[in-house]
């Protein structure tokens, strides 16, 4: 073999030229398609990164935006989306855990340890998005809710429980209203009948 | 003629306390829900039962004794009422109103008299 080889180095020679030419044609397809699809790549990493930091970013300003009240309707999406934006930040998702775990608690929750708890999920939610240079505790505490909007949510609660009350008792078996002595109740006559 | 101080029982779908002041031809109440009763009333002189007609001015966003929810601009209806002569005795008087009927028992507490 080797004196073959020494008998005939241009044949080796032409044969090594062709492979390097073959080799070259290979690279200067496969170079290009390669370039590419590593950049489709990057762009599809890039836009799915882009799209995560929206939707956080979509979360983190709503829930500041409804702190005063945390129980809009808005507001309950955005906490109910928080594991899946933020499912690769488990300091966040450790505390929704922690301010989930105030609102399921049995006794009514103390609105202050709500309220502390909330402000430590928007913490690290802003430091996770990347705020947490520009956006401070004191700022997160800082709420404005004029009492009139206070008064006519709280009318609005009232309302919603009086529909409630009513729409329940409908069909029930009618019952004394409380304070209504059940002796009192004798000196009312029969309800009248709706044949007349 | 029936001048005095009445509280009226009335039944519909819940229950209601009404007091009443009797004085001339003139029917004036109200009752804890703040529902005022304001009107006239005579003695028909062959039957003797007495007729007359009340109007009713219920305040906003309450639930009346028919069983309806006065809204937010409350209500005022009108309702004309027939009683017998012996209408304490009777077991009660059915008044029908705009909004269903009710059953009122009347009991007269006092004469207006003097105050003592």
């Amino acid at each position: 073999m080797i004196e073959w080889i020494q008998e005939n180095p241009a044949t080796i020679a032409a044969f090594l030229s062709a492979v390097a030419a073959l080799l070259s044609v290979v690279a200067t397809w496969q170079g290009p398609r390669s370039a590419a699809k590593l950049s489709e790549q990057i762009r599809n990493d890039t836009e799915r990164e882009n799209e995560r930091r929206r939707m956080k970013l979509q979360v983190f300003s709503t829930l500041m935006q409804e702190r005063a009240t945390i129980a809009s309707l808005d507001s309950v999406r955005m906490l109910n989306s928080i594991d899946f934006v933020f499912s690769e930040s488990p300091k966040v998702r450790e505390a929704w855990a922690d301010l989930f775990a105030i609102f399921h608690t049995s006794d009514v929750p103390h609105p202050q340890l709500r309220e502390e708890k909330l402000r430590v999920l928007l913490k690290e939610m802003g430091a996770d998005i990347g705020l947490s240079d520009t956006l401070k505790v004191d700022d997160i505490a800082r709420i404005y809710y004029p009492n009139a909007l206070a008064q006519e949510e709280e009318l609005q609660m009232h309302r919603r429980q009086q529909a409630l009350l009513q729409m329940r008792s409908q069909g029930q078996p009618q019952v004394p209203s409380q304070g209504i002595d059940e002796l009192l109740l004798a000196k009312f006559p029969p309800k009248p009948r709706s044949d007349g | 003629m029936l001048d005095g101080f009445y509280v009226g029982y009335m039944s519909a779908d819940g229950y209601g306390v009404v007091l009443f002041v009797f004085r001339g031809s003139n029917i004036v109440g109200v009752d804890a829900g703040g529902v005022k009763f304001d009107g006239t009333y005579a003695q028909d002189s062959v039957t003797n039962s007495f007729k007359g007609k009340i109007t009713v001015n219920a305040p906003p966003n309450i639930d009346l004794v028919q069983g309806i929810n006065t809204g937010p601009n409350g209500l005022t209806y009108e309702v004309p009422f027939s009683m017998p002569e012996n209408f304490l005795e009777a077991p009660f008087i059915r008044v029908d109103t705009p909004f269903g009927p009710v059953n009122i028992k009347l009991e007269k507490l006092r004469d207006l008299g003097d105050a003592a």
